[in-house]
């Protein structure tokens, strides 16, 4: 055996020579470097020193060469010279001409990030270094990546409120704080003509409740719409915690938050500088409106009154037919944007669909999605049944555009959603004659499943099976009869359909084959008003 | 001979077109010419050439002198048909013989109609899109929309697509 496996022979050698090994290094060496190094004996052959000893087949050694490489630099391609002749050629620097038209493109701040770059980058490394692609996968496109592309580049992270639920920054509004907010939400509240007094100094923020008292309409909007937090972002948010005031005795965490310190406030106001006079000044009328409301609550006052017939004013005003006009037209909208948000929500349940998908947003609106077949499909193997679910999905526009998504997964409910996601990528076009029905009679097979799709006039509708009638919404036919004489099963159904739609005969096509020239009579004789 | 001449035409055209041929040859018949000219006219074949056994030079097609015809020779004289191609695929894939000599089928004018306008008539299902019907009639073998133009039916030769 003069070719003996060089794996064995390394193995036999190894196990010789590891607790020789082991005795000669140091004791702190760890073990297995010790019997993992390679074979360190003088006594090794070449043949085991050679190989690597991951196969039992001979040692495949490299052809001997017969023409010695010769160096680039050795030819004198690459010198100093020619490298920089090269990077002058190609990569020239901006010079003053170059800079006024960039001038009138680019603001000073990028003109001056421009010459950052310029002086950042050699020439010289571009030369050595860059590479000019001229194959044939280079990209059809020069990219400054301002642009997202969905297909090409990583996604960026969303800034989305659902993902950042916790704000570092928030806190509760100290007295003052809310005060402030307070007189802030009510200042936008009081009529024109108060305000008008209150410009014109003819009555002091302190009297405005004596003119005005806010609705009930607007202290529930305040109560449940506006935020109890200052800084950070959900200062500007709505917060759950709206109802915060009301607590303070109770909860633990915030009690003594919120203490009307009447006394105390009253001495501060007498060390403060002017503006911030006023303010306290109004944030005090302001309490004293809130008091007066507090008593208008309890007992059905004079000014109860005349706000509760202010308020059945209002009513009927918006029980008339023009108002309710409105607000049906409003809610309508409202109903219409929701379903296109919740359908956007489907079509991506993380992330924006648009650039998940790439589609534009006219399409994404009027993507359909039906699931055509969920299965629960086993697998048997020797370890038992594997269980799983396959979903069939198709996806169309309703107007010429058809895809199909199959998933199959262990759970029911990223299965499907994925499945979705697929049809929705895999939409492609299907041509259609006049938008209504396919053109000529087109069979297919898939597996036992047969089909047979025949164009009919307009006005025939769809009379085909219950599968098939759902691919054609989607698609948009309006028109077609069909048959399946074998199997009608689902999958095969859908997959045998899609074949025969993307296999449907181009009459423009025959023709040209022919050397034909080809009119469509219904076209002329109608005036092109057939559709 | 006469109509099986024209089945063994049929039959072998589609052979040839999807092996993909270049250039065929099937008897020299009348029947087979006015078939074969019919063709032409459709846009099926390129070119109908006169030739013997050996094929024309395929630069003279056109021009080509074939030898003159002797009570020698007439049995091996051959019609040369060049075949077309457009998009990879055979300009003529399907060629099936209607008319068989057992069982002969006409179609008078107006069923020939109805058959173009894609309604099945006899033994003769409608026409689908881009298919041709051959009919041998008074004048001569004419596509089926020629023989209706002409007014005239006749025995439905084969089908073309």
């Amino acid at each position: 055996m003069s070719t003996t496996p060089s794996a064995r022979c390394l193995l036999t050698k190894r196990l010789v020579k590891t607790p020789r090994t082991i005795l000669q290094r140091s004791s702190n060496a760890p073990r297995r470097t010790a019997a993992f190094s390679p074979a360190t004996s003088t006594t090794a052959t070449s043949t085991c020193q050679s190989s690597h000893g991951f196969h039992t087949s001979n040692a495949c050694h490299a052809r001997r060469k017969r023409f010695s490489s010769v160096q680039a630099e050795k030819l004198g391609l690459i010198t100093p010279e020619r490298t920089e002749k090269f990077a002058q050629r190609f990569f020239p620097r901006y010079d003053k001409e170059d800079y006024k038209k960039l001038k009138q493109i680019y603001t000073p701040d990028q003109i001056k990030a421009i010459k950052a770059g310029e002086e950042s980058i050699d020439p010289k490394d571009l030369a050595i270094q860059g590479r000019w692609r001229t194959d044939q996968y280079r990209f059809p496109y020069w990219d400054d990546f301002s642009h997202f592309l969905p297909s090409v580049d990583k996604h960026p992270e969303t800034t989305d409120m659902g993902e950042l639920q916790v704000d570092p920054k928030s806190r509760w509004m100290t007295q003052e704080e809310f005060d402030q907010d307070w007189a802030k939400f009510l200042a936008e509240r009081v009529p024109n003509e108060v305000k008008e007094k209150l410009s014109k100094g003819v009555v002091t923020w302190g009297e405005v409740g004596h003119l005005y008292e806010p609705k009930p309409q607007d202290l529930w909007e305040f109560v449940t719409n506006r935020s109890k937090f200052a800084g950070g972002y959900l200062a500007d948010k709505q917060s759950m915690t709206s109802l915060a005031p009301a607590l303070p005795a109770k909860v633990p965490g915030v009690a003594g938050l919120y203490e009307l310190e009447d006394s105390q406030e009253e001495s501060e106001m007498q060390d403060m500088p002017e503006e911030e006079n006023v303010r306290a000044e109004r944030a005090k009328a302001i309490k004293k409106l809130q008091a007066q409301h507090a008593i208008g609550l309890g007992g059905m006052d004079g000014k109860r009154n005349q706000e509760r017939r202010n308020w059945e004013m209002e009513q009927r005003i918006s029980n008339s037919p023009e108002q309710r006009e409105k607000e049906k037209k409003k809610e309508e909208e409202e109903r219409l944007k929701q379903r296109k948000d919740r359908m956007m929500a489907r079509l991506a349940p993380t992330g924006p669909a648009k650039e998940k998908y790439g589609w534009s947003d006219k399409m994404l609106e009027n993507i359909q999605l039906r699931i055509i077949e969920a299965k629960r499909v086993t697998n048997q193997t020797r370890l038992g049944k594997v269980q799983s679910v396959r979903y069939t999905v198709i996806a169309g526009n309703g107007d010429g555009w058809l895809g199909v998504g199959m998933t199959k997964g262990i759970d029911s409910t990223t299965t499907p959603l994925k499945a979705r996601a697929l049809a929705i990528m895999n939409m492609r076009p299907i041509r259609r004659y006049e938008d209504r029905t396919i053109y000529g009679t087109v069979k297919s097979k898939f597996g036992g499943t047969a089909i047979e799709l025949y164009s009919r006039p307009p006005g025939f509708g769809l009379r085909v099976p219950h599968n098939i009638w759902h691919i054609c919404r989607f698609v948009g036919i309006k028109d077609l009869a069909a048959k399946m004489p074998r199997a009608s099963n689902p999958m095969n159904t859908v997959k045998a359909v899609v074949q025969a739609l993307h296999n449907q005969k181009d009459p423009e096509e025959i023709a040209r084959g022919r050397g034909k020239k080809l009119v469509d009579c219904r076209r002329v004789y109608y005036g092109g008003q057939v559709y | 001979m006469g109509v099986s001449a024209v089945t063994n035409m049929c039959s072998h055209l589609q052979n040839a077109a999807r092996g993909k041929l270049g250039l065929t040859s099937v008897p020299n018949i009348k029947y087979n010419l006015r078939l074969a000219l019919a063709m032409h006219r459709a846009g099926f074949i390129s070119s109908v050439t006169r030739g013997g056994p050996s094929p024309p030079p395929l630069e003279a097609l056109s021009t080509y002198q074939p030898e003159v015809v002797t009570h020698a020779n007439v049995s091996s004289r051959r019609l040369w048909l060049g075949l077309k191609y457009w998009d990879n695929r055979p300009v003529m894939s399907n060629v099936k013989s209607v008319t068989t000599p057992k069982r002969p089928i006409t179609l008078s004018v107006r069923e020939m109609e109805s058959v173009v306008r894609g309604f099945k008539r006899g033994y003769v299902p409608g026409l689908e899109l881009g298919e041709c019907l051959f009919v041998s009639t008074d004048h001569g073998v004419l596509e089926a929309r020629e023989a209706i133009a002409k007014n005239s039916g006749g025995l439905v030769l084969a089908r073309v697509s």
